[in-house]
């Protein structure tokens, strides 16, 4: 993790140059993805900063990452999606919950800036992680972090679900706590799973997630990214399109089953 | 997970504990934020309520309709004006595009027009509606509106709707429509006045009227008809006609139909629009087809309560002549009689004004005319030939002021100003020059000529030559004037003489050493110098009473009391004659208003005429009697009869006369001028009396009677009063003054100064004398004087001159004495500070009077 050496607390670069530069080649809407200011918020060291308080770079964080999302949004992101990886992860470095209910404080924070309409735009990803193939946190029962993931003021949820041993417990869980204006996206393709998966597989992963969510709140995601800084190259281009697609058909097929 | 994870986990343990506790923090603050900035919201919502509200309320309440939008010309809001105009609700319009409820056309064209909403909504600028637009409300009906658009911006400038303002304007424009029919009519009406008015003749105006009004309204014919006496024919001297044949003849009235001709008598304007439709062929409809009109209007002109003229406008298709189109015929055919009367009555003028130029230059007078402004108009020939001007322009106007002599022009102008503002008849006398520069007198008169209303219209006026009569006039004047003064003089000059004669006369009589046969002797040349003087006395009255300047001053006086002191005068003449005089006072009411002098002057006039005229052992009686007693008051006539020579019928007229008497003519049997009678009755008169003779002829006796129409009854208290002067004068014979009076006596006739400075020594004054001013004002600076006593005609300059000085510097007061008696005489020494005027020859006991009485006032 890294640590900041100096304040005050700024983006080099914000998201909306990616989603400029992905919109030129872009022929169906973009979501941006940005990273979550709880993330962010563990770069500040333990010890502190003289000069610069811990208050003073939450304040920071919050403003760059208003800034952020309103670019994209305003550059024309179809939705922008915060990577709340870490909320799991919150969960197992403390299990009592405290840090995770800081991180949803200091997410809600940052979301409360913008209106509900804007917020409609807005998402949040969450899944044990997946840098180089690895999870950090896929031993955390989401039963702990839904309750609270669902408290984000945010209209979407990206949940990874395709990696999960016990996806109907997920979906259980999902279904209790959700809200009745919360979308819900759940992982339907594995990425850190070589082998790629059929349409028919993510069919019928969707068709047993409408078993617990509505069908006007659902929709299909991948559990996560497939590294597009090509920061972590486990996975090949080739493979993460063939799994695209897949996720693409079987959603479509599983949506023509529903809307029938 | 290597220790390295782990150490790296704990730290993120460590660091995310830590930055919850700063999250925690921030996040309680951001809440607090966000509960005030709730209750910041409440209270502006509450505001923006309140605010909304009384918008509403406001637009509610507003005279104009409101509407608003939103951005996409929904309607939101309609206030009840706006549901009014519409015929929509605000329920049912809500949310419906404005194009449904703000439906609108042009008036002219019948075209919808774009709402002005979708250019406000399109461009954010505020958009006027055109005229003439109509609002197509709910229920087809149609409205005339005026309105206009304008953005409604949000707090960041942005559009977020349209507010829509609009009102019925038809009330209006139906008043500037008829105030535009108007406009047409009366633009109409006067450019018809404009072209009739300079037109003479009476068939040129009907032509033109004709001509102007069946262009105007767009007719197949109009023609304005005269109607003759009888009220049945008509003519039309000449016609308008577009598309048809002129029907300019001679028509009876009722060939067009008994109810046409009835409704035309009744004064009615006759409306046909289709002849076929509305008129029965045997009433009136085989007429106007033979002439082909279908349709026509005729407007009757009734005056003095007969037809005398009409109007008719035809068409030769049925037409719908509008209430516009009907009141102006009525009143075209209204202005054309006005013109016409005008026209006719402009002839007929024309014709006066010739008749007057042609007499004014027959009659031998100077005649002029002038404009109400009295500015003259007009000069006849005599006027210009006289004045010689080049032009007659140089006398019009005001230029006849540059012909009047300049001392004479003020008077003239001003009364001509006054006469001109007040309508007087102007008459006065003044030069005006010839062309040969020489000025004559003219008598220039004026009279006013005045309109129906009162009003001063004209002048006309008239220069007589009264130059020659002027002159002899001047010249009689001035031949009076000499002599007056002639007689002023002579009166002097004689009177002068007698003074020191009479006085003289009554010193002699006094002294008791002369004999009898003296003193008788004595008294005839006094009788025979009083007769002088008296002679004179009756020549100034006569001069006085001819130039009207005898003055008289009335007061209440008892005339019983007044008779008797004439009689006491003649009394010793007629006992002398051994004529007996004898009274008889019946009158109760013997008081009369008259100067008592003069009413005792004409007394003894008529009783020393009686004497004169009866022989001795005659008889004179003297009586009076009251007449007419009315309320107190009654007339007083005194008679004086005696038993004379009587007077012949035919001299009778003639006795009044001045200088005659009623003997025979030149014959002079009993002295005197024959001036008497002519004073007595001149005297009378002047107190409204009358004197009249009687007489039943010769040797029959005559009486004279004297009549005053009021007199009245006197008290006791007012019987003293009357005669209170004359006890007064009796008084003061018998006083001696106070102490010494130093009397400064100035006389050149020397005979006069001597005697009289001795009578006034004797009787106890102390006189100073003097022959002329010098000696008078060496005497006053070296003597101190209680008054002077002067002649006024003196050797080295006058009496009066001699009395301002003397007053100027000492004080003094002054007698006149002179024989200068005229009015003008008396006039003069009263202004130069003589308290009193004595005429020679002076009654010395007159004298003795009036000094004790100055004195008098002097001592007190």
């Amino acid at each position: 993790m890294p640590r900041l050496l100096a304040g005050p607390f700024r983006y080099l670069r914000y998201a909306d140059s990616y989603l400029t530069a992905a919109l030129r080649y872009a022929h169906v809407p973009v979501k941006q993805a940005v990273i979550s200011p709880s993330a962010l918020s563990l770069s500040y060291p333990s010890e502190g900063m003289p000069g610069y308080s811990r208050e003073s770079f939450i304040v920071d964080l919050l403003n760059e990452h208003e800034k952020e999302v309103r670019l994209c949004l305003a550059n024309g992101a179809y939705k922008v999606q915060i990577d709340f990886t870490e909320g799991r992860l919150a969960v197992k470095l403390d299990p009592t919950g405290d840090l995770l209910h800081s991180f949803i404080d200091l997410n809600n924070l940052a979301l409360s800036r913008f209106s509900s309409i804007e917020r409609r735009r807005i998402g949040v990803h969450t899944c044990p992680g997946g840098d180089r193939d690895s999870k950090h946190s896929a031993e955390v029962d989401y039963a702990e972090l839904l309750p609270s993931l669902f408290e984000l003021k945010a209209g979407s949820f990206y949940i990874a679900l395709a990696g999960e041993v016990q996806p109907v417990a997920v979906l259980k869980t999902i279904r209790k706590y959700m809200k009745v204006d919360q979308t819900i996206f759940v992982g339907v393709i594995d990425p850190l799973n070589s082998r790629i998966d059929t349409a028919e597989e993510v069919r019928d992963r969707v068709l047993e997630a409408s078993e617990y969510i509505p069908v006007s709140q659902l929709g299909t995601t991948d559990d996560c990214g497939f590294s597009p800084f090509s920061d972590d190259t486990s996975t090949s281009r080739e493979t993460a399109f063939a799994k695209i697609r897949a996720r693409v058909a079987g959603t479509a097929m599983a949506s023509a089953i529903l809307k029938a | 997970m290597t220790p390295d994870d782990h150490d790296e986990l704990l730290e993120m343990r460590r660091t995310a504990l830590q930055s919850a506790q700063t999250v925690f923090l921030v996040r309680q603050r951001a809440e607090k934020e966000v509960l005030e900035a709730n209750e910041s919201l409440e209270v502006k919502s509450q505001e923006l309520f309140r605010q909304r509200e009384m918008f509403r309320v406001t637009l509610s309440s507003i005279g104009d309709a409101v509407v608003t939008t939103d951005t996409e010309a929904k309607i939101t809001f309609l206030n009840p004006v706006a549901e009014s105009l519409t015929g929509w609700t605000t329920a049912e319009a809500n949310r419906l595009p404005l194009e449904k409820v703000f439906k609108i056309i042009n008036e002219e064209s019948r075209q919808l027009v774009a709402s002005p909403v979708d250019t406000v909504l399109r461009y954010g600028i505020i958009v006027e509606l055109a005229n003439h637009t109509l609002l197509v409300r709910k229920d087809g009906s149609e409205l005339a509106i005026e309105d206009s658009a304008a953005p409604i911006l949000d707090a960041a400038g942005k559009i977020c709707g349209a507010v829509l303002v609009f009102h019925d304007v038809s009330k209006r424009r139906a008043v500037e429509k008829r105030l535009s029919e108007n406009e047409i009519r009366l633009r109409f009406l006067n450019e018809l006045g404009e072209a009739t008015r300079p037109l003479a003749d009476p068939k040129e105006v009907m032509e033109v009227s004709s001509v102007s009004l069946g262009r105007h309204l767009r007719a197949s014919r109009c023609a304005y008809a005269e109607v003759d006496s009888d009220g049945e024919m008509f003519t039309i001297l000449k016609d308008y006609t577009d598309g048809c044949a002129s029907t300019a003849g001679k028509y009876e009235l009722s060939r067009f139909g008994g109810a046409v001709a009835a409704s035309i008598r009744a004064a009615k304007t006759l409306v046909i629009n289709d002849v076929d439709r509305d008129m029965a062929a045997d009433d009136g409809g085989t007429m106007f087809n033979a002439i082909e009109v279908k349709a026509i209007v005729c407007c009757p002109l009734i005056k003095d309560g007969r037809l005398r003229a009409m109007m008719a406008v035809h068409q030769i298709v049925p037409r719908h002549w509008t209430p516009n189109e009907i009141a102006l015929i009525e009143d075209v055919v209204e202005r054309c009689w006005a013109a016409l009367e005008r026209a006719r009555a402009e002839s007929e003028s024309r014709d006066r004004a010739e008749r007057f130029r042609v007499l004014s230059e027959v009659v031998p007078l100077q005649v002029w005319s002038a404009h109400a402004s009295g500015e003259l108009d007009f000069v006849n020939q005599a006027c210009s030939l006289y004045f010689g001007a080049a032009d007659d322009s140089e006398v019009l106007g005001t230029g006849w002021a540059n012909f009047v002599h300049e001392e004479d022009l003020p008077h003239a102008q001003g009364v001509w100003l006054r006469s001109l503002s007040t309508g007087e008849r102007y008459e006065v006398e003044f030069r005006l020059r010839r062309f040969d520069g020489q000025y004559r007198w003219f008598l220039v008169r004026a009279q006013v000529m005045r309109d129906d209303g009162g009003r001063i219209t004209k002048w006309f006026g008239t220069n007589t030559d009264i130059h020659d009569l002027k002159m002899a006039q001047a010249a009689a004047e001035h031949a009076s004037r000499s002599k007056d003064e002639f007689l002023a003089v002579l009166s002097h000059e004689l009177r002068t003489p007698l003074t020191p004669v009479l006085l003289t006369i009554g010193e002699l009589l006094g002294d008791q050493r002369l004999t009898d046969d003296i003193r008788g002797q004595l008294g005839v040349v006094e009788r025979n110098v009083s007769l002088e003087a008296k002679l004179i006395d009756d020549l100034l009255d006569f001069t006085r009473i001819s130039n009207g300047k005898m003055p008289i001053f009335p007061k209440l006086s008892d005339a019983h009391s007044l008779i008797g002191h004439a009689i006491e005068i003649v009394r010793d003449e007629a006992q002398s004659k051994g004529i007996r005089i004898s009274q008889e006072f019946d009158a109760s009411h013997s008081g009369l208003v008259v100067d008592p002098a003069r009413f005792q002057q004409v007394m003894w006039n008529l009783l020393r005429n009686a004497v004169k005229f009866t022989p001795a052992g005659g008889h004179v009686h003297v009586f009076t009697v009251n007449r007419n007693k009315i309320e107190g008051r009654c007339s007083l006539s005194i008679a004086v009869q005696d038993s004379g020579m009587g007077i012949e019928p035919a001299v009778l007229g003639k006795i009044f006369h001045p200088f005659e008497q009623a003997g025979a003519a030149g014959s002079h049997r009993f002295g005197g001028m024959g001036l008497g009678l002519s004073i007595a009755r001149a005297i009378v008169e002047m107190h409204d009396g009358t004197l009249i003779a009687e007489s039943n002829g010769a040797g029959k006796g005559a009486t004279f009677t004297v009549h005053f129409p009021n007199a009245e009854a006197l008290t006791a208290t007012m019987l003293l009063a009357a005669n209170a002067s004359d006890s007064e004068t009796d008084n003061l014979q018998q006083k001696k003054p106070l102490k010494v009076v130093r009397v400064l006596f100035v006389e050149d006739h020397l005979e006069t100064l001597t005697i009289l400075s001795r009578l006034l020594t004797r009787i106890g004054y102390e006189v100073t004398c003097a022959g002329t001013v010098t000696e008078a004002l060496a005497a006053a600076t070296q003597n101190s004087f209680d008054i002077v006593v002067s002649d006024l005609g003196l050797p080295d300059g006058s009496g009066n001159e001699l009395m301002a000085e003397l007053r100027r510097h000492y004080g003094l007061r002054g007698i006149a004495l002179t024989g200068y008696g005229m009015e003008a005489d008396v006039q003069r020494s009263r202004q130069a500070g003589f308290i009193s005027h004595l005429i020679k020859p002076v009654d010395f006991k007159q004298l003795r009077i009036e000094l004790e009485s100055a004195t008098r006032e002097t001592q007190a």
